[in-house]
């Protein structure tokens, strides 16, 4: 997908850290204020927080099962009162199906953040405290992987292992180790520089318990925008491999799949497709500018200077 | 008629004043030093004669250039004055340069602009102002990119493209701050001579006493975007009329001749304050130790010997020096200046 | 230089290498095996066994690895296990389709987002800037599949202007082939547009801020002709090392949108190999998928280093 933009903007423009700001940021009694402020967040944090509701009122309610196929079927009626949206080819309701495909964005997300974030975050780490040829080595096996099309390697990885959400999304969370591992080094060896590392260093503090107090607070900031950003990735992707029929299979609903399968009516009911498309396009939308939003608020040094 | 008119030029930042009823003049040929701490309102002065102002500022007043009034024209004319009647020179000869074209193109690209030459002679003519701003290969210079000279090269090729036009007014905005100081004084020579050679008037803008009156020939003293006091170099250097000028002077005196780390820097008490942020009347009264109510009233700019104007309640007396080393000091300044460029030639 | 160069040459072979014993190997673990897909459900497992040794997939992995490199490096991708083909013609043709369809889809972003960046940035904290950037934000979100098929819905079942599917050769011409790829390019093209849009808004309101653009003007060029001799040069520079990466996402959003309009492009040709399970026709498309995206990534390493004369390349 061409979408890691957020992520790929930062790695590649290198908006160089010194993240102590960020630290504060995060306790600081502004954030609140600032988030506010800010419309990109905002209205961001307002479209995902919907999209976290609607999931998770799915797990216990939806008005019709969004899976089973019905028996008295009313196959491509348009919208009603008992069917909202109205009803798909075999005859399940639009509405029921699009929130239960929430839970499968956000799971797809969920995944792609922790393979992301558990493997990209400790390597960065290591690269910046290792330094000498374990970094390099660490890095240039990144900027291999970087440069490998996220989509075309959870392609590869569900061919190989059988069309699965958690497959696909594994690819894309491997996909994005580059961008994690790259905030973390450069986060990380901005803080490592600093005087107060120094001053610790000189107290007798371990590495370990150096990376821990002072280094991960203070990139946790930046990964935090990271991972929201991801989220949008993770989205797209996941929608991209279900309309390829290589993401989550079917009959579990999911955003993608359902705009592979209106495609077939689109003559006679283009509305079909019409629900899907807007619900990823809200998603990734929602997630990209609550990731924009979110540098801006927490970073103030990232603002563009007035 | 003089060449450059200023009359009340005011600037503003959005409603925030940055230049107020600025007024001066700059004759057929003079050289005139504008001279202020920074925030003064300095740069912003020759950019609003440039008519390069950022979107957000905006200008009143007239600048007259050879009668014709500037702020007044179209942005079409004013382009067609620029580089051609009115040359810049600016501070940072670094990132003043477009880092992707070669340094002849840059140079003859004035020459393209205003005399439609082609890009043949262009080159050759840009050669030729190489070879006068004393490069001792021009045709090398010509062909290298900005990186690969040094800063004290970079600016020569500025100045050699200011001139390139023979302008009649080239507006020079700290010329030698961003350099290492044993080239400052081969640049600020450089820069007399070659607008002497053209015939063209200099505006030289500096925070550097040192610098303004070892060049020119009328000084104007800014501060908080108003003219303070304006006369003849000599006139100001030893009679000055306002605290604020005197202030500047001692601390010059101070920091050339060396007292000043012996003793304590007479420096000018407090510090400059913010855009916007400068008092009422009299703008420089929170930092002045002759302030009283009379200052919360803004004074004009008075007439005294001549030329010489100042704007001020409580003036200095005339020939007599404010502090006991002020008149040695602006001698010192002087001769330093003297000294230093002699050297370097 | 040619150290550079070198260099440069040997990280991307090493990339290669490393991306090729994936590819393989990942897909040498695959569950279904062509011999079971060729011979159908009812075949017995000793039929499938005698298939699998007629296909060569018994030998030991390393020794097939080698036996497709060394088809890869003389030019040869193999025969198609299902249908017997030879490779090389499909990939041949699927190429006539996605080649024109990514390079038009790259055409159009970056005249769009070329246009639309240098007016966002021109624009920059006006209500029109913003109202620009905001378009730019649904650009983004918008993927291109999903605009291919808003595309269909509105131009083609709506106003019947263009054609919403299929492709019949450019022998039929040029005229109605470019028709026939005119809405996928679109559906690329907008998404594509979008990024690039914002790359070129941030790097032309640092050149507008620069000071040699003020130089410029102070010689007498006013503002559009100062950026176009001396901004825009400037600015597309950082544009550049993004083109690697932009490329790479085209190629791959290629792969869905040749399914929204059912293209026979490599999208097609790869989708269809994957349900099939014709394992050495997917690793022959994801490999050279993966390898032009790390070649033009080299390229535009290389080429970035000819453009800016700050940069050595000797470094």
């Amino acid at each position: 997908m061409t979408l890691p933009l957020g992520l790929r903007e930062r790695a590649r423009t290198g908006v160089e850290v010194a993240p102590e700001l960020g630290a504060s940021a995060l306790g600081d009694m502004g954030l609140a204020r600032r988030f506010l402020s800010c419309p990109a967040a905002l209205i961001g944090g307002a479209i995902t927080g919907l999209l976290v509701l609607v999931a998770l009122v799915s797990l216990v309610w939806t008005p019709f099962d969004p899976n089973a196929i019905p028996q008295n079927v009313h196959l491509l009626a348009g919208p009603s009162g008992s069917h909202l949206l109205g009803t798909d080819a075999l005859g399940r309701d639009v509405l029921s199906r699009l929130m239960a495909g929430s839970r499968v964005s956000l799971y797809a997300g969920v995944v792609a953040v922790v393979v992301a974030s558990v493997v990209g975050v400790p390597a960065g780490l290591a690269a910046a405290s290792l330094g000498g040829s374990a970094s390099e080595a660490i890095m240039r096996l990144g900027d291999i992987l970087f440069a490998f099309p996220a989509l075309l390697g959870a392609t590869t990885l569900t061919a190989a292992l059988g069309a699965s959400t958690t497959t696909a999304m594994l690819a894309i969370g491997i996909a994005s180790v580059p961008y994690f591992a790259r905030v973390a080094r450069s986060g990380a060896l901005a803080v490592l520089s600093s005087e107060y590392v120094l001053a610790a260093r000189a107290y007798g503090q371990s590495r370990p318990a150096i990376v821990r107090r002072h280094v991960l607070p203070n990139i946790a900031p930046l990964l935090v925008v990271q991972t929201t950003l991801l989220f949008s990735v993770a989205i797209l992707a996941e929608a991209a491999l279900s309309y390829l029929g290589l993401g989550t299979p079917p009959p579990s609903a999911s955003w993608g799949q359902m705009l592979e399968s209106a495609q077939a009516t689109l003559q006679t009911d283009p509305l079909l497709a019409l629900w899907p498309a807007l619900a990823i396009a809200l998603a990734v939308l929602g997630f990209n500018l609550l990731g924009d939003g979110l540098s801006d608020v927490l970073d103030p040094r990232l603002r563009p200077v007035a | 008629m003089s060449l450059l008119d200023v009359e009340g030029l005011c600037v503003d930042l959005g409603r925030v004043p940055v230049l107020s009823e600025v007024s001066f003049s700059v004759g057929t040929a003079e050289r005139v030093g504008l001279i202020g701490e920074s925030g003064s309102g300095k740069s912003v002065t020759a950019l609003a004669i440039l008519g390069l102002l950022p979107a957000s500022m905006t200008a009143r007043g007239t600048v007259r250039l050879e009668g014709e009034d500037l702020l007044a024209a179209s942005e079409r004319r004013r382009a067609q004055l620029r580089g051609d009647r009115v040359a810049m020179v600016f501070q940072e000869p670094t990132s003043a340069l477009d880092p992707l074209m070669r340094v002849g193109r840059q140079v003859g690209e004035v020459l393209r602009i205003h005399r439609g030459a082609s890009r043949r002679q262009a080159h050759a003519e840009a050669v030729r102002l190489l070879g006068r701003v004393g490069f001792a290969d021009p045709e090398a210079i010509a062909r290298a990119f900005p990186h690969q000279l040094s800063g004290g090269q970079r600016q020569r090729v500025v100045l050699a493209s200011a001139v390139a036009c023979r302008p009649s007014l080239v507006v020079a905005d700290e010329p030698t701050t961003a350099l290492d100081v044993t080239v400052q004084a081969q640049v600020l020579d450089l820069l007399r001579h070659l607008v002497e050679e053209s015939g063209s008037a200099l505006l030289l803008i500096s925070h550097d006493l040192a610098v303004v009156s070892s060049t020119c020939e009328r000084l104007v003293v800014l501060y908080g975007g108003r003219v303070l006091e304006l006369g003849r170099t000599a006139e100001v250097l030893e009679d000055p009329r306002h605290p604020y000028t005197a202030g500047l002077l001692a601390t010059a005196a101070a920091v050339s001749d060396g007292s000043g780390l012996r003793g304590r820097l007479p420096a000018l008490a407090g510090s400059v304050p913010s855009i916007g942020a400068f008092p009422s009347g009299c703008v420089y009264r929170n930092r002045c130790e002759r302030a009283d109510e009379a200052c919360l009233a803004l004074p004009r700019l008075e007439s005294g010997q001549g030329d010489h104007r100042f704007a001020c309640w409580h003036p200095l007396e005339t020939g007599r020096a404010p502090e006991p080393r002020t008149g040695e000091a602006s001698q010192s300044v002087v001769q330093g200046a003297n000294r230093a460029s002699g050297e370097k030639r | 230089m040619a150290s550079f160069l070198l260099r440069r040459l040997l990280t991307l072979a090493a990339s290669l290498g490393v991306t090729s014993v994936a590819v393989f190997f990942l897909l040498a673990v695959l569950p279904g095996s062509p011999a079971a897909v060729i011979l159908g459900t009812q075949a017995t497992p000793g039929a499938v066994q005698a298939e699998k040794v007629k296909l060569g997939l018994t030998a030991p992995l390393w020794d097939r690895y080698g036996h497709w490199i060394a088809g890869l490096l003389s030019g040869n991708p193999g025969v198609s296990y299902i249908s017997q083909r030879p490779i090389g013609p499909q990939i041949g043709q699927a190429l006539s389709v996605t080649g024109p369809l990514v390079g038009l889809g790259l055409t159009l972003g970056l005249l769009g987002g070329g246009v639309l960046g240098v007016l966002a940035a021109l624009r920059n904290r006006r209500v029109s800037g913003a109202l620009l950037s905001s378009l730019g934000q649904i650009g983004l979100a918008v993927p291109n599949f999903v605009a291919g098929i808003l595309l269909v819905i509105v131009v083609g079942v709506k106003l019947h202007w263009l054609p919403t599917g299929g492709f019949n050769g450019w022998s039929q011409g040029v005229g109605p082939a470019l028709r026939q790829l005119a809405l996928p390019a679109l559906a690329l093209g907008i998404a594509e547009a979008a990024i690039i849009s914002r790359f070129v808004r941030s790097s032309v309101v640092e050149v507008l801020q620069s000071d040699f653009l003020r130089t410029a003007r102070a010689k007498g060029l006013r503002l559009g002709q100062a950026l176009v001799r001396h901004g825009l040069r400037n600015a597309a520079l950082p544009v550049v090392t993004v083109l690697g990466l932009e490329l790479a996402g085209l190629l791959v959003g290629a792969i869905v949108v040749e399914q929204v309009f059912n293209l026979p492009g490599l999208g097609l040709l790869l989708i269809d190999a994957i349900d099939n399970r014709d394992i050495i026709l997917v690793q022959d498309v994801v490999m050279l998928l993966a390898g032009t995206v790390l070649v033009v990534n080299t390229l535009v390493d290389v080429s970035y280093r000819l453009l800016d004369p700050r940069i050595g390349l000797d470094a």
